[in-house]
């Protein structure tokens, strides 16, 4: 029984390649019904095993049909040259320009290996410019200043008992935002959203708002805008009076 | 008046605090050193350097001079710091080496001649400061081409692109010495391949 093997390819040259030195095939008299029946039999093992065939190997499929039918054509001579073009030619060079890189990079793969055993330093940013900049924090101090000056901030520390002081964030009501807001309004003239929100805090935005639709709810207030978005005009009632 | 000695120790310090490799001319300013004492300093320091009782030794990589630590404590070394990024895959070892040998070159030539897109492993290649774009090519579209690091130089051990092994096709060019070298690392590829077929059997 076969034992099948999948072996992962670098590419469909590689796999071509694999063929070629497998079978032991003169590279320069490829046997292209042979090779293309090879190759298909893989890419088909490649889907049994749900693994995604590449376009690229689709493409060297049709190269390879391509090249058989070519040769199944009668010949025709080159009108300049008077030579017979091999079909295969321009395949046989690419397979023969890769294996000549495939080779190599094998021999740069062992040279990095040997090469990885010696280590030096790396160019690490922030400690150059350290360096070239001759910025020490640290210059000039010794172990001595650090522990008195850790002593002068720990004795002062202890002697400073202040209590223990609330920093509480100042709070706005809705009633208070009403109050400004009619202050605002007071001259009668229409005011803008944007205008008493502006530098405001988030908080202060939504109090402010929140009284807006409070005035409006108490019909002490017209509100008008011309579209989404647009600035928010609030203008006061006075008794039935609109004023916009 | 200056010893040997304080040569030496000048040498080892500049050299100390250089990420890049020194190059000579820089030294010879630095220490004041006429061309010829500077390499027979350098000669004589990579001797001391490889007497027993030192960890570090001189390499000349992508123009210049810099310290690595001895190939013989890299297993200690790495308890220390860990080697970045690991090892480079294969399809990543070959785009590599057709940019090295060809560049410049753009990505859609390194693609022709691997038979896949090159996209991820330009990007990986660039990420790793291996290759770097070194300006665009003058067709429609104007693509960048790419060439390989003074990191690439130093990675490696070897001081410029011209020090990289030779390809077959130049293999009539080359001295006897250098043909000896690449006879072994075909060697090493049959027996890679010998491994290979065995797994196939």
């Amino acid at each position: 029984m076969e034992k099948v093997v999948l072996e992962s390819f670098e590419g469909p040259l590689d796999l071509l390649l694999h063929l070629i030195r497998e079978h032991k095939i003169d590279i320069y008299d490829i046997p292209i019904y042979e090779i293309t029946k090879q190759y298909l039999v893989y890419l088909d093992k490649m889907n049994e095993y749900n693994i995604e065939v590449a376009s690229e190997f689709l493409v060297v499929a049709s190269t390879l049909i391509n090249i058989k039918v070519r040769m199944l054509l009668p010949k025709t001579n080159d009108e300049e040259t008077n030579e017979i073009e091999d079909p295969r030619l321009e395949l046989v060079n690419r397979l023969i320009e890769y294996e000549k890189f495939k080779n190599i990079s094998l021999t740069l793969g062992d040279i990095f290996e040997e090469n990885g055993q010696n280590f030096y330093r790396e160019k690490d940013e922030e400690l150059y410019t350290l360096i070239s900049k001759d910025i020490n924090p640290l210059k000039n101090i010794v172990a001595n200043n650090i522990f008195d000056i850790a002593e002068f901030v720990l004795t002062r520390f202890k002697e400073s008992k202040l209590p223990p002081y609330e920093i509480k964030s100042k709070k706005i009501t809705i009633g208070d935002k009403i109050r400004e807001l009619m202050k605002l309004l007071n001259d009668n003239k229409p005011i803008y959203f944007d205008d008493i929100v502006d530098k405001k805090s988030r908080n202060e935005i939504v109090v402010s708002f929140l009284a807006i639709l409070d005035l409006y709810k108490q019909e002490k207030v017209d509100l008008f805008q011309v579209d989404n978005f647009s600035p928010l005009k609030i203008s006061k009632i006075i008794g039935d009076k609109h004023v916009i | 008046m200056l010893f040997k000695e304080d040569l030496f120790s000048m040498l080892e310090a500049i050299l100390f605090v250089s990420v890049e490799p020194l190059d000579k001319v820089k030294i010879m300013e630095v220490l004041g050193l006429k061309e010829e004492e500077l390499d027979t300093l350098l000669v004589e320091y990579e001797e001391l350097l490889a007497l027993p009782g030192r960890g570090l030794e001189l390499q000349h990589v992508a123009g210049g001079y810099k310290l690595a630590t001895k190939k013989i404590y890299s297993k200690l070394v790495e308890k220390i710091i860990k080697p970045q990024g690991g090892r480079l895959s294969k399809a990543a070892l070959e785009t590599l080496s057709i940019i090295a040998y060809k560049q410049p070159l753009t990505r859609s030539e390194v693609e022709k001649i691997r038979g896949v897109s090159a996209d991820s492993m330009v990007y990986k290649l660039l990420e790793r400061e291996l290759i770097t774009e070194v300006g665009r090519k003058d067709v429609p579209g104007h693509p960048n081409l790419y060439g390989t690091t003074d990191k690439f130089l130093i990675q490696l051990g070897i001081n410029s692109i011209d020090d990289l092994p030779p390809l077959e096709e130049d293999v009539d060019t080359l001295s006897e010495e250098e043909l000896e070298l690449s006879n072994k690392s075909l060697e090493m590829e049959i027996v890679n391949k010998d491994i290979g077929s065995d797994s196939n059997d």
